[in-house]
């Protein structure tokens, strides 16, 4: 999991119907060094959960059409247990933080980015 | 309910009579004295009764047709009663008076030597004596039946029938006599001698009759109780029976002095009821006047009831405007009380800018219109517009207008703020909307920049270039940032904390940030409940507050920082729809600047709302402060008065959990029992400090001016300790501790002061070594110097 240590980087799952914001957070956490797979919505998200692809992060975007971000961590929790999540948004709409998820607000600089992603992946696994 | 109404209708007719009620004592003392006369006067004319007189055969006509006259009205009177009453007792009452009345006219006729000198129809000598006796006879056994039958009050059914027949039974019999006694002559025995002297027989039978009258009156006076009407009875029974002993069966024979005098009773025999029931009938119009205008008093007093209890405003106006009347409520609605109103002109109390709609309207009432829900506000004793909402019509007839205003000042005020908050409510989520946009928009921009900078190629024109627009974009976020505060969606991090230590803990920025011309004071609750609330957004607000307090004293001022307990009970909640009830922990700021009008207050809290001048403020730290409070489910308030100062409390939920810190036990403050003289000019603080020495055990007196507690010194009270204000009104603090500390050299000292510490001593204004309490403070330190100042604990 240590990407510092060079064995195999962590998969995150980005998700986000914006497709502008979607490729910044691929490209970002790329270059952060983290392997990334992209949805650009919650369906096509829960198709690759639901699949044998590996996931240590789901990264999604809060306010998207139809299946919101809650539902979609929702419905990922269920398929992948003690699945981490971090949120990002627009706005603040009172998801608390815990071990297992975490929220960004945007606009969020690529320094915030990747002290959220480290410090969620550093905690434990339940 | 038919049988109800018949009832009522009963009812109704046994009050109506007054002679059907039961007889009055005074009614009873009357009729005994009216029958000792009669019969003082019977006993008196007894011993002359077969004195002849003069036979004048004409009075017997005049007699009669007297007689005649009386018994038949009262009949006719009794009958009306009866077709009312419908009992028993009147129709048989009403029947015994047309009987006599009837039984009269061939007696008249019969009457020897009135008109022929035999009598006419046929009659023989002994015809008109034995008519006499059938008369007599007829009318105590008639006076029986209605003491027989007196008591049962139901009414009878049919009783127009049944009075027809009664008359005319009554014909019949009269007739069937009158037959007997011509047709039947021959048959009939003798009782008038041809000298007009009696027979035998005639005093059997005549006796016979008298006997007759009494068993009729044993019988009235045994059925008890007495009506009036029984009453009179009585007593015409008496009068018959002085008629009846004195002209034919006391005396000897026609015209004799009984004879003449027996008639006297007999007149009043058949006069006496008709005169009572023509009496009654002026006791019944006098009644009635009576009821009409008692009828019409309690009419008036009521509404006089309504017009003086009423809690709308009741005004009555003539054609030129004047107040004619007004109801009591002005005094309470308006501070006029009505005496203050009555003369005057209606528009001297019409707030200006509403005179003309009420021109127009109060002339639309003249014409006819009914002046409905009109709108118009009056202005109160006090100045205050106060809205009233009016309902009106013109009285042609009166030439008055008349007005009910009912006061919705408060209800308006409501409906202001329940729009107000709606609109805040409103416009945080179109802010909340725009914010999250923005902040999406904001993120590829700035993601894009920041990916570009990260390029080794970069020129440097064009490095800076991209850092201006990061920077840009930097403030646009901080910007949003903002809106989302006020939107109620940024992130908070609610925390167990007590807001005394918040302040406490903000004091060293506050003095930094606000400089020295700002004096702080602080009243802080010690029993102040904990609160759930993000610390860092709090205290930021707390510093919002602070500055904005001291923008509003550019010449300087007092800051005043507070804590209480505050229970938001259901009539807070009444007048402040959008607060959920409950108990809270309130932290209040007050200033003592310029304050803010009213038109401006309402609007403090919207977004890009400000009243500083461009580019000195952004216009969101209220919004930010309202909305964090809001998310915080708390409440905030804002009070103030142009001139005087402004002040914002804000009310945060009381939690069960301690605050954080709190769980290391409190220390113990010290205490002591010495004499305490605390100088401050300031009367809530001065209150404050005070309970807290007291209960600190000691003996406090206070003093609101350096020159008072010179005084206070100079009467020769002892000290221990003076605890005194830095900064007061003419003589200051240390000038009032150099001029006491010559003459009262024990005299311990405590300054109080607004600045720091450090800065109170670096301005020189107190000694080095003094003992100083910087405000705000805590109960504990208050204690912890003061002990310290006056050594040993």
């Amino acid at each position: 999991m240590d990407i510092d240590g060079g064995k195999v980087a962590a998969q995150i799952l980005v998700v986000d119907d914006d497709d502008q914001i979607r490729r910044i957070a691929v490209r970002q956490l790329t270059s952060l060094g983290f392997r990334v797979i992209d949805a650009a919505s919650g369906v096509a998200a829960l198709d690759v959960l639901d699949g044998a692809a590996e996931i240590d992060l789901l990264f999604v975007d809060v306010s998207m059409p139809g299946m919101d971000g809650h539902e979609v961590a929702e419905k990922a929790r269920h398929l992948r247990p003690g699945l981490r999540v971090v949120f990002a948004s627009g706005n603040f709409d009172g998801e608390p933080d815990d071990g297992a998820t975490q929220f960004l607000l945007k606009p969020y600089r690529k320094a915030d980015l990747a002290e959220k992603v480290r410090r969620i992946l550093d905690t434990p696994q339940p | 309910m038919a049988v109800a109404s018949g009832d009522i209708d009963r009812t109704a007719g046994r009050t109506l009579f007054l002679s059907l009620q039961p007889s009055s004592e005074s009614g009873r003392r009357s009729t005994g004295a009216l029958i000792v006369l009669l019969v003082a006067v019977f006993l008196a004319l007894l011993p002359f009764t077969k004195l002849p007189l003069t036979p004048s055969p004409a009075f017997i006509p005049a007699y009669q047709a007297a007689l005649f006259v009386s018994d038949l009205t009262t009949a006719a009177v009794l009958l009306g009663q009866f077709s009312v009453q419908r009992t028993r007792g009147l129709l048989a009452l009403a029947v015994a008076y047309l009987f006599t009345a009837i039984a009269i006219i061939p007696h008249t006729l019969s009457f020897p030597g009135l008109f022929p000198a035999a009598g006419t129809i046929g009659a023989g000598p002994q015809t008109t004596v034995w008519l006499y006796m059938l008369w007599h006879a007829g009318f105590p056994l008639l006076v029986m039946v209605y003491a027989a039958v007196k008591t049962d009050e139901r009414a009878l059914p049919g009783a127009t029938a049944l009075a027809w027949s009664a008359a005319a039974a009554t014909f019949g019999v009269v007739l069937a006599g009158t037959l007997m006694t011509t047709a039947g002559h021959s048959l009939l025995p003798t009782l008038l001698l041809p000298d007009n002297t009696y027979t035998t027989t005639m005093y059997v039978v005549v006796f016979g009759v008298w006997g007759l009258d009494f068993i009729a009156l044993l019988s009235l006076a045994l059925r008890r109780p007495y009506k009036t009407i029984d009453l009179w009875m009585i007593v015409v029974v008496v009068a018959w029976i002085g008629d009846v002993g004195l002209s034919a069966t006391l005396n000897a024979k026609r015209f004799d002095l009984g004879f003449y005098a027996g008639r006297g009773y007999g007149l009043i025999a058949a006069v006496f009821v008709l005169a009572m029931l023509l009496l009654e009938t002026r006791r019944l119009y006098a009644r009635v006047a009576g009821d009409l205008v008692s009828e019409r008093d309690s009419a008036e007093r009521q509404s006089r009831r309504v017009f003086e209890t009423s809690q709308d405003i009741i005004l009555i106006t003539d054609t030129y405007g004047s107040i004619k009347q007004v109801s009591p409520s002005s005094a309470r609605i308006l501070g006029y009380r009505p005496d203050e109103m009555v003369g005057r002109i209606g528009r001297e109390f019409i707030f200006p800018d509403d005179l003309e709609a009420t021109r127009r309207e109060v002339r639309a009432a003249r014409v006819g219109n009914v002046m409905r829900n009109f709108r118009c506000r009056y202005v109160h004793k006090d100045g205050r517009p106060v809205s009233l909402i009016w309902t009106g019509v013109w009285s042609q007839a009166d030439r008055q207008h008349f007005f009910i205003g009912r006061d919705v000042t408060d209800v308006e005020a409501k409906e202001e703020q329940l729009r107000q908050s709606q609109k805040m409510e409103a416009v945080g989520q179109l802010t909340g909307g725009v914010a999250h946009d923005f902040n999406n928009i904001l993120m590829v921009i700035l993601a894009n920049v920041e990916e570009l900078l990260e390029a080794d190629t970069l020129l440097p024109d064009q490095r800076e270039q991209l850092n201006s627009i990061a920077a840009s974009g930097q403030r646009a976020a901080e910007l949003t940032r903002r809106l989302l505060a006020f939107s109620r969606k940024q992130r908070l991090m609610p925390q167990s904390i007590n807001m005394n230590d918040l302040v406490s803990g903000t004091d060293k920025l506050l003095r930094r940030t606000l400089g020295e011309h700002i004096e702080i004071e602080a009243i802080l609750d010690d029993d102040l409940w904990t609160t759930n609330v993000d610390r860092a957004q709090l205290e930021a607000a707390l510093v919002n507050l602070c500055v904005n307090a001291r923008d509003a004293m550019p010449d300087g001022g007092r800051l005043l920082i507070e804590t209480a307990n505050q229970e938001l009970d259901e009539v807070y909640v009444a007048d402040n729809p959008e607060v959920v009830a409950g108990d809270y922990a309130m932290l209040t700021v007050s200033d003592t600047g310029a304050g803010m009008p009213p038109d401006v207050l309402k609007k403090v809290f919207e977004p890009f709302f400000t009243t500083k001048g461009v580019g000195k403020g952004t216009g969101l730290g209220l919004s930010m402060v309202y909305g964090f409070i809001k998310q915080s489910n708390g409440h905030i308030k804002i009070y103030s008065e142009v001139g005087r100062g402004t002040t914002i409390r804000m009310y945060m939920p009381r939690t069960d959990a301690a605050a954080g810190e709190a769980a290391l036990p409190a220390p113990v403050p010290p205490r002591g029992d010495e004499r305490i003289l605390m100088v401050e000019d300031d009367d809530q603080v001065r209150t404050a400090i005070l309970g807290q020495l007291r209960s600190l055990g000691y003996t406090v007196r206070e003093a609101a001016s350096a020159q008072q507690a010179i005084e206070r010194l100079e009467s020769g009270e002892r000290f221990d300790l003076m605890l005194t204000d830095v900064i007061m009104p003419g003589i200051d603090g240390p000038s009032l501790v150099k001029k006491v500390g010559e003459r009262w050299p024990g005299l311990k000292v405590v300054f109080m002061s607004g600045y720091s510490e450090n800065a109170a001593r670096n301005h020189g204004k107190v000694a080095a070594d003094a003992h100083v309490l910087s405000k705000p403070f805590r109960k504990i330190d208050l204690a912890l110097r003061v002990r310290e100042a006056l050594g040993g604990a």
